[in-house]
Formats: C-alpha cells, sequence, structure tokens
C-alpha cells in the first residue's frame, strides 16, 4: 500500500475537520502506517468478488413508524445545552 | 441564444406535506409559523443516542410518485448516510439514499412525457430518493453570502423529503420551466405535497454548455424562477466562452431578489460525502403486493385528467393542459361546469380570465375559491348566456369579485352593469317610494300622468338603472292595488 | 453480619418490601463504601449525592405504599456514562460532552426505572467507548479492584469496577467490541453482550451501531438474568431491536443442563499469544465442564485472525460517521462562534474536544469510508464479517456454545499498553467476533490465578441468552466463582 502516512493524516483530517497538534501529527503518522498494515491483512483474503458484504445483522420484521404525532421537546430543553442564542435561535457560524 | 448546445437537469426537493409527522420522529410537519426550536425531539434535533424509526406513510407516499413518474422501484428499501458538515444538518450528515453497493435508491428509470406548445418530449427520471430536510439558517447581518453569522431553528429539519433527478434530458429553461409544472401538478394531483406551502419544493439545477463544464445553481423554489436562474446562466456562461473564459465546476446561490446566481465559496476539498448504509436502519423489503395495493389506489393524474376533460368536455387540449397544470385550478373549473355546464366557455373564462387575475392579485387559486365561489363564477356565466351582460363586464367584474369577495350581482348592480329588472328587488323601490310619496301616490290614483314622477322617483333611488317599463309595469300594478280593482290576469 | 449489599439483587428486593427502611439503610452501606474506595478505584464519572439519591429513595417508599412492585426495587445501579439520563450529566468521557445534560433517558434506562432501581452514577470508560482499559476516558483512569496497579478493562471499565468493588449492586455496559466481556473478565464479574437487537441502542450513545449492545455487568448469574430479562425486548424506538417480547430468563438459572450440551472449543483461539494464567483458567474451566459430562470438541476457524482487522475497519467507520454530530452548537464543548466559518468553529471544537484515540479513529473510519478506499477496506471487511457469520452458523449447527478466553492475557498494568494502539487492539481479538456476527457472548469467571481473576467466553447463537445463562449458572455452581471479592473491600 503506498500511502504517504503525512500526506494522508493531513487530507483525512481536513474531511473530519479535525486540527492536529504538531505533537499529535507525530503520535498519528508514527502509528498510521502500522495500522494501515493491520488492516490490510483483509487483503490476504482472496477470492471474494462474489460475497456479499454485510453492513448489519438482517432483521426479520421491519421496525416502522405510524404517521401518529408525538411529544416534542419543550424550549428549554432544546435549548438547555446551547451555549450561545438569540431569543429562541441557535446561534450558529457563517456559512459564507 | 443558443440554445442546442445546452444540457439542464434537475433535481427536485418535494416535502411529503401529506404525512401529519416527520420521516424519522413523531415530531410534527407542520413546522411553518411555530416559534424557532419548538418543534424538535431528540431524533431531529440530532442529540446523543437517539435514532431515527421510519415513518411508514412516507414509503407509500414514494412509492405513488414513483408510480406516476413510471419508474422502476426498489424491493429494498435502503437509507444512506451522507456526510457533510454545515450549521442547518444536526447530525452533520444527511439520511438519504444512494446508488451504489448495499444501497440503492427506492425508485429509477423512469419518464415524464411533457407537451411543449404541441410538441412532445420526453424527460428521464434518473432516480428518487427519500430524505430528510435539514433545519433552516437565518442570516441576521445578510444573506447566505455575507452574514457574519447564522440563526438556526431546526423545527423543519428531519421532514421528509422527495429528491427526484432527471437525467440532463433538458435544453431549454422554457423546458425546465415546463417540467417542474409538470411535476408540481403530479404531485398535488397526488395528494402529496401542497406546491402552495412556502419551500415546500426547492430545485437545483445543474447546466452546462458545450465547451463548458458543469454549473450548479442551488435551491430555487418557484419554476419561473428555474426559467428565469437558468437564462440568466445560459447569457453568463456563453459569453464567457465567446470570450474565450474557461467555465469551471462550480456551485452558485440563486439570488431570488437580485434575480441572478452568485458563487458559493469554494470548497476546499473535493466534496466526498462517503456514503454508506444507514446502520441504524436495517433495510426494508418492499413487496410487490404493497406496489400493486398502492397503484389500485392511485387517484387520476393530470395526463389521464387532460384526455379525460378533453373527452368528455370537449375542450381544447391546450385548455385542459393549463387547467391541469393546477390541480385546484382543475378542481374550480370540474365544480363550476357541474352547476352552469358549457365546459368551453367555462374554461376559456377560468383560463384566460379567472386564472389572470388570480395571479395579478397574488392570489392561490384556493384564496380565490373563497372570494368567488363557482356557483358565483356560474350565475356570472348565466348572465352572460342570458345576454344580460356581455363579456366585457364579466371581465370587469371578476377582479372586483376577487379583490372583495362580494356577491357578483351585488356588484353588478352597485356598479351600474345592469338595469335592474329584477321584479322583486324594484318592487322593494317601488314600495319605499310609495311609502315616502303618499301624496304623489294620491295624485297618480287621480291623474294617470303623475305617476310619471313616481318613475322618476324609482329612478333616482337606483342612479337610473331600474328598467323603465319593469317600474312602470310595477307603480301601474301598485296604484291598481291601493284602488282595490283587481290586478291584470297573468 | 453480612451487609445487604452482599446479598443478590433478588433476596435483597424480596427484604425491602418486608421492610422498606432496610432501602436507606443499603443506601447509605453503598455510599459508605463509595466513601472508602473511590479515590483509589475511580469508577464513577458523575455520582449522585447521597441526599438526592435518599430523595428517590422516600418517594419510592411512598409509592411502594400504594402498591408499586419493581423488580430493581432500591437497588443501587450503576450506568455506563455513554447512556443518556435525563437530568443527569452523561459525558461518555469526552470533553466534547464535559457538561452534556440530556433532556431524555435512554429505553434502558427507563426500564430500570420503572422497576424501581435508583441509577446512582454514571461510570468511567474509555472516550466514546474507544478502548480496552479504561485509560482512554478524558479524566483518569479506572483501577483494577483486585490490583490497583492494573487497569479494570473498558471500555466499561467504570461498571465493572463499581460491581466487583461493592460501589453498586449491579451495572449496565455497553460492549463494542468486548467493552463489557474484558472488564468483567479482568474484575471477576459476569458480563453479557446480548444478542443484537435483543436490548435497545435508543439512548446508548452510538459508538459503532451495527456492532454494539448494552448488557448488564453483575457479581453472580442470578442478578445478571434479572437484569438482562428487564432491559431486552422489543423497542419501538430502534429500528434495528428485534421484536422479542418474552424476555424473562430466570427458568434458565438451572443446575442441571437443559439440554445435552456440546462446546467447541476454536483452535485458533488458544494456540499462540495467550498468556500462561489465561491458558491455565481457560483449561481449568474446560476441565470442569468435562467433569460435568459436557462434551467438549476443539474445531478449526482460520478466518478468526481476519476478524480483528475487519472490527476495526467498521467500527471506525461507523465512529466516524457518528462522532461528525459534534460540533459544538446544540450541545457540548462550545467556542463562541464570533464571526467565524463554520469549518473554522467545528475544527477547533473538535481539535479541543477529542481525545488522540478518538482522532485516531475518526481519521481511520473518515479514511476507509473516502473515495477510491472504500472498496478495498470497508466492503471487503464486511465481506469479512459476512464469511464469519457463515462459519459461526456452521459451527452451531454441530455446537450448542463455543468457548473461548474472553482475552488473551490478564489485566495489563496501568501505562504498560496504552502507548502502542495495535497491541491495544489485540486485547479485543476474542471479544469482537461477538459483535462482528451479531451472537451473544458472556464472560465468567474461570479462575483465580496468581490473585487475579480471569475468564472465560462462552458464545452461543442468535437469541441463545437463555442457555448461555444456563451453562454459565452450571459453571458457576460447580466452581463457586461467584460474589468475588477483592481485596480491596475486604
Ligand atoms: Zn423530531
Amino acid at each position: 500500500m503506498n500511502i504517504d502516512p503525512a500526506e494522508w493524516v493531513e487530507r483525512v483530517s481536513k474531511l473530519a475537520l479535525i486540527n492536529l497538534s504538531e505533537e499529535e501529527k507525530k503520535l498519528l503518522i508514527k502509528d498510521m502506517a502500522r495500522i494501515i498494515d493491520f488492516f490490510n491483512m483483509i487483503n490476504e483474503l482472496k477470492g471474494l468478488d462474489d460475497v456479499e458484504p454485510l453492513f448489519m445483522m438482517p432483521r426479520g420484521e421491519p421496525v416502522l413508524r405510524d404517521d401518529e404525532v408525538g411529544e416534542c421537546l419543550s424550549i428549554n430543553e432544546v435549548l438547555m445545552n446551547v451555549k450561545e442564542k438569540e431569543d429562541r435561535f441557535i446561534k450558529g457560524p457563517r456559512t459564507a | 441564444m443558443v440554445s442546442n448546445n445546452v444540457v439542464i437537469g434537475l433535481e427536485i426537493h418535494t416535502q411529503i406535506t401529506s404525512l401529519k409527522t416527520k420521516l424519522f420522529c413523531s415530531c410534527p410537519s407542520d413546522y411553518r409559523g411555530k416559534p424557532p426550536n419548538t418543534n424538535v425531539c431528540p431524533t431531529c434535533l440530532g442529540l446523543p443516542g437517539a435514532l431515527p424509526v421510519v415513518n411508514v406513510n412516507a414509503i407509500k407516499a414514494a412509492i405513488m410518485v414513483a408510480l406516476a413518474l413510471r419508474c422502476s422501484i426498489s424491493d429494498l428499501l435502503v437509507f444512506t448516510r451522507k456526510h457533510y458538515f454545515y450549521p442547518d444538518l444536526p447530525k452533520n450528515y444527511q439520511i438519504s439514499q444512494y446508488d451504489g453497493i448495499g444501497s440503492m435508491p427506492i425508485a429509477k428509470n423512469g419518464y415524464v412525457i411533457l407537451n411543449i406548445d404541441g410538441n412532445i418530449k420526453k424527460i428521464r427520471i434518473r432516480r428518487i430518493n427519500i430524505e430528510e430536510d435539514p433545519g433552516r439558517l437565518i442570516y441576521p447581518t445578510g444573506s447566505l453570502l455575507t452574514s457574519k453569522y447564522t440563526l438556526i431553528d431546526y423545527n423543519r429539519s428531519g421532514i421528509a423529503l422527495l429528491e427526484i433527478v432527471t437525467e440532463p434530458d433538458i435544453s431549454t429553461p422554457k423546458e425546465a420551466k415546463v417540467f417542474i409544472d409538470k411535476i408540481r401538478s403530479i404531485l398535488e394531483h397526488l395528494g402529496i405535497t401542497d406546491p402552495n406551502l412556502e419551500g415546500s419544493i426547492r430545485v437545483d439545477a445543474n447546466i452546462s454548455l458545450a465547451g463548458g463544464s458543469r454549473v450548479e445553481v442551488k435551491n430555487i423554489s418557484s419554476p419561473k424562477d428555474v426559467e428565469r436562474a437558468l437564462a440568466y446562466e445560459i447569457i453568463r456562461q456563453s459569453k464567457m466562452l465567446g470570450s474565450g473564459e474557461v467555465v469551471r465546476r462550480e456551485t452558485r446561490h440563486w439570488d431570488s431578489v437580485r434575480k441572478v446566481t452568485v458563487p458559493l465559496r469554494a470548497k476546499e476539498l473535493e466534496e466526498d460525502y462517503r456514503y454508506f448504509p444507514d446502520p441504524d436502519l436495517p433495510p426494508i423489503k418492499i413487496t410487490k403486493e404493497l406496489i400493486m395495493d398502492i397503484a389500485s389506489k392511485l387517484p387520476e393524474l393530470p395526463d389521464q385528467r387532460i384526455e379525460r376533460f378533453v373527452r368528455s368536455y370537449g375542450i381544447s387540449e391546450y385548455l385542459a393542459n393549463v387547467l391541469v397544470l393546477e390541480k385546484s385550478l382543475a378542481d374550480y373549473f370540474e365544480e363550476c361546469v357541474g352547476i352552469c355546464g358549457n365546459p368551453e366557455l367555462v374554461g376559456n373564462i377560468v383560463v384566460n380570465d379567472l386564472k389572470r387575475w388570480i395571479d395579478e392579485l397574488n392570489l392561490e387559486v384556493i384564496e380565490a375559491k373563497k372570494l368567488l365561489p363557482a356557483n358565483q363564477l356560474c350565475k356570472l356565466i348565466q348572465l352572460l348566456i342570458n345576454n344580460s351582460i356581455n363579456i366585457k363586464i364579466l371581465k370587469e367584474v371578476l377582479p372586483k369579485a376577487l379583490r372583495s369577495g362580494k356577491d357578483v350581482i351585488s356588484i353588478i348592480y352597485e356598479e351600474g352593469y345592469m338595469d335592474i329588472s329584477d321584479e322583486k328587488m324594484l318592487m322593494k323601490i317601488v314600495e319605499e317610494v310609495f311609502k315616502e310619496n303618499q301624496q304623489a301616490v294620491k295624485d297618480a290614483l287621480d291623474n294617470p300622468k303623475a305617476i310619471n314622477y313616481l318613475v322618476g322617483q324609482v329612478m333616482k333611488k337606483t342612479k337610473g338603472r331600474a328598467n323603465p317599463s319593469i317600474t312602470n309595469k310595477l307603480i301601474t300594478m301598485k296604484l291598481a292595488e291601493i284602488r282595490g280593482t283587481p290586478k291584470n290576469d297573468r | 453480619m453480612k451487609k445487604l449489599i452482599e446479598n443478590n439483587i433478588t433476596y435483597l428486593v424480596e427484604q425491602f418490601y418486608s421492610n422498606p427502611s432496610l432501602i436507606e439503610e443499603y443506601i447509605h452501606e453503598v455510599y459508605e463504601v463509595i466513601g472508602k474506595v473511590e479515590d483509589r478505584v475511580k469508577s464513577y464519572i458523575t455520582l449522585r449525592p447521597l441526599e438526592d439519591v435518599l430523595d428517590e429513595f422516600r418517594k419510592l417508599r411512598d409509592r411502594i405504599k400504594y402498591g408499586f412492585k419493581g423488580r430493581l426495587l432500591g437497588i443501587a445501579v450503576a450506568v455506563k456514562d455513554c447512556i443518556v439520563t435525563r437530568g443527569i450529566r452523561t459525558t461518555c468521557a469526552s470533553r466534547m460532552l464535559q457538561d452534556f445534560i440530556p433532556p431524555y433517558n435512554a429505553t434502558v434506562v427507563e426500564r430500570i426505572i420503572n422497576e424501581g432501581g435508583i441509577i446512582i452514577g454514571k461510570t468511567n470508560m474509555d472516550e466514546f467507548a474507544m478502548g480496552s482499559t479504561t485509560e482512554n476516558s478524558a479524566f483518569y483512569v479506572t483501577r483494577n479492584p483486585w490490583d490497583l496497579s492494573r487497569v479494570a478493562g473498558g471500555s466499561s471499565g467504570g461498571s465493572a469496577a463499581a460491581v466487583s468493588s461493592r460501589e453498586a449492586s449491579i451495572a449496565l455496559g455497553s460492549d463494542t467490541g468486548g467493552s463489557i466481556r474484558t472488564p468483567a473478565s479482568y474484575t471477576g464479574t459476569v458480563g453479557m453482550k446480548p444478542t443484537y437487537g435483543l436490548v435497545s441502542r435508543y439512548g446508548l450513545i452510538a459508538y459503532a451501531n451495527s456492532l454494539e449492545q448494552i448488557g448488564p455487568i453483575a457479581r453472580n448469574l442470578s442478578d445478571l438474568t434479572l437484569m438482562l430479562s428487564i432491559i431486552s425486548g422489543h423497542d419501538p424506538k430502534d429500528s434495528t431491536s428485534l421484536k422479542i417480547y418474552d424476555t424473562n430468563y430466570d427458568r434458565y438459572l438451572s443446575k442441571a443442563p437443559l439440554k445435552n450440551y456440546k462446546i467447541a472449543v476454536i483452535k485458533e483461539c488458544i494456540e499462540q499469544g495467550v498468556d500462561r494464567a489465561v491458558m491455565q483458567a481457560f483449561n481449568r474451566a474446560i476441565s470442569r465442564f468435562e467433569s460435568e459430562g459436557l462434551e467438549v470438541t476443539e474445531v478449526s476457524m482460520p478466518l478468526i485472525k481476519y476478524g480483528l482487522p475487519a472490527y476495526y475497519i467498521i467500527a471506525d467507520a461507523e465512529a466516524s460517521s457518528n462522532l461528525a454530530r459534534y460540533d459544538g452548537i446544540r450541545y457540548g464543548y462550545h467556542v463562541g462562534v464570533g464571526e467565524r466559518s463554520y469549518d473554522d468553529v467545528y475544527s477547533e471544537v473538535r481539535s479541543y474536544g477529542f481525545g488522540l484515540e478518538v482522532k485516531r479513529r475518526i481519521l481511520l473510519g473518515t479514511f476507509v469510508l473516502s473515495a477510491g478506499y472504500y472498496d478495498q477496506y470497508y466492503l471487503k471487511a464486511l465481506k469479512v464479517r459476512r464469511l464469519l457469520r457463515n462459519e459461526f452458523v456452521r459451527i452451531f449447527n454441530r455446537y450448542d456454545f463455543i468457548a473461548i478466553p474472553t482475552t488473551p492475557t490478564p489485566p495489563p498494568k496501568v501505562g504498560e499498553a496504552i502507548d502502542d494502539p495495535l497491541k491495544l487492539y489485540l486485547m479485543d481479538i476474542y471479544t469482537v467476533l461477538a459483535n462482528l456476527v451479531g451472537i451473544p457472548a458472556i464472560s465468567i469467571p474461570a479462575d483465580i490465578v496468581d490473585g487475579l481473576p480471569i475468564g472465560i467466553q462462552i458464545l452461543g447463537p442468535e437469541l441463545s441468552e437463555g442457555y448461555l445463562i444456563n451453562i454459565a449458572y452450571i459453571y458457576e455452581e460447580i466452581s463457586k466463582l461467584r460474589d468475588l471479592t477483592p481485596p480491596l473491600v475486604v
């Protein structure tokens, strides 16, 4: 696997919106190649083309919801963990 | 405008407004007008630990639309997470659908036939997704492009949406508009979406010109604006191409106030949505029985209705097309015809006059219906048929009725559009005049010539609109009654 | 006199009914123990003030007067801090959620409260359940009550340590890849990961949705069975919940085998890389089973070594998605938005809020889902998962149970493994199997070697919880390894 760990950490941390300190970068890069190698173990297995991936445990009867109105949270409950608000709005960062 | 090298594809996002609750939680779906953040629960607020459970009626609604758009329906319903960070998205992923390994949209490969000024055109539907609506952002210090911060209202978060994606089969802005009009009409006829609710249908348009890259214009809310935005883009892009500039792949925003498209901030990285099946939502089998059941209960669709209008009312295809474009207008038409017949005449008046005023006065058809119920329009049409009024008067009465909601007959009399020949109404006035002019009545009893004074008084009261001969007859009758002589035989 | 807390729950609850004031005595006893050991063990992140708990007791006492019945009446229950509790801080051992107060209860919490249980605190864990030693807690390490220089295991280390040291009668943990069974093994307690979908995940803060289950950690089989009976069963709020309604497992607490059990031992799990002490305990357990006349056979499953990498790929992928929601806007660690852009704000929040191991798994998960790597890692891991599931089905066609060590080593010293992520991942090698294929597994004390308890893990086919309880109970009876008391408590 030709992945440059430093480049890799850079790209993925941007996708995941995680800033890394130089120290963290060093630590992550150090182990990343080993972990990816460990992941690559599964590539030893051949002949998987026809195997259907198992995303989740199969369910027989589906759990569905009838279209009936239930209770909402109170405005106090909605805002109790919000740090910045204006009236009942939650303040968010700019999108521009 | 060179249009033969234009390629347009549309993504229509339509809320399933027929549902009582959101897609994955039991919060009410009628979020409009509620105070911010009062229509949410742990699930649609994306609180840690909360889980989604599918609204069964959302599946049925999606199948109805899929059938109406002649799509093939998946035998498995799989929800997929689409990842991107944005303040209106509480989980920073949207539960949607995707076409890939282990994932599939609920329906794909459909089509819609358009009739564009008599030309038939087929627009293919690539897929239909069920997905959740994000919350709503307010931009307190400007717009999406300039506001220094945002205010978030999650009341809309989790509302059930259908995303209808076309193949790039559309070649003019006009076609795009006709297509969206038709989809709106289909959704309305199915009872899935009330297109009159603000924001219930939103469109993203992809457009590319030969020699340029694909440009996406996001967030257009009316069919007319889709036409405008696309026309704007064609001019903008062809100017660029004409002067040798490169049209890059980008996403733009439709500014519905300034009627221009503006570029959105370019992302640093290429989009990578990292789709994978949502492990909180196991796939659900969609059985043939369910599809058949829904198909058998499908209401009349616009195309069938147009055909029926032509067939059973004998109106022109054009008229039928315009009527059916808005279900409520077509319903109104049928109601009127049920009362007063004359489909051709009613159709023409509804389409050419009434609809024009509805648009002009910025009304919805349903509002117009309250101001001018079908029986009211029919009264006018009866008068027209009886030659009591002419078409010009009818056309003048329509806006007055739509503005005031008054009874059409009162409008006609008040505005002096017609002689008063209604005997009952005139008799009331005659009686009033008799009461107020008792001396003149006495005179008239003796002197037939003095009758003219009484007639004059009736004319005064009706601003000269009383039908003279009927007035004369009624006064004579009244006088005879007073004399006690037998009435004329009838 | 024997302390109240030393009794099993069913017995205690009976005593409480006849004499409700005993509950108060019992609560004081529990808080006394906590006062004595908590400084050293560090089981709890949030411990409810004694006064609050006594308040709850008083309310409970009043309800008893009106005929209230509950199978957990007055019992002190500790709940892992990734399970939401209404009004009680729930941190997931992360700075990100350091002050998060959930406005709702997890379904399991509701069920415990409905049975009269008293939640006395929220237990320490690896941040977002990512770890096997509870050293990844953002707050502090939980120590093993058997040897304070050693870890209690993870990620439900706080729950296991609390139960083992009598800081609660019973606890809930969550198990994504061994997080109940590993700490149970390390602390001489019993812990079960139920069949995927048997226990509602509603209110469990997600790490890897398709793998994890909530389950009980107890001092003995009787307590574990009671708690499992209470928390199991269908929940309409969890789409992955099985439609199981009969969840009373009492009848499986039988000293006699309910079937002619056949046990398979997977050769690959005992061949190499297993510590001497673990092997010694494991062999002891197997010979006890054999001496009871149960048939034990070695079988081979070469695929087993691929379980661990497949597990980490899948778990990290799901984690990267689940943890996207932590952006500090609606809850959690917050930085002022000022006039900053969302990616700027979110990046800062996430950089401060998440610890190194969480970041590592988010990055790895993002990687395996990203364009170009999805097929090679994520899809392939899911294929391995399918093959493993087929293998387990094959084995369970011939055997009732699989017995393997819970972990390859006894509890490591604090700090011994934490700097090498791969070394830590290897601790999960035998526990991830049950999560990957969705089957139930229980860890019970196999023996005590060199003063440390060592667990054995028994796996059964889907929904075989009853039989697992039965065989575990038989082992408890013959080994007398129940209510094990760490030296700390004496
Ligand atoms: Zn909701």
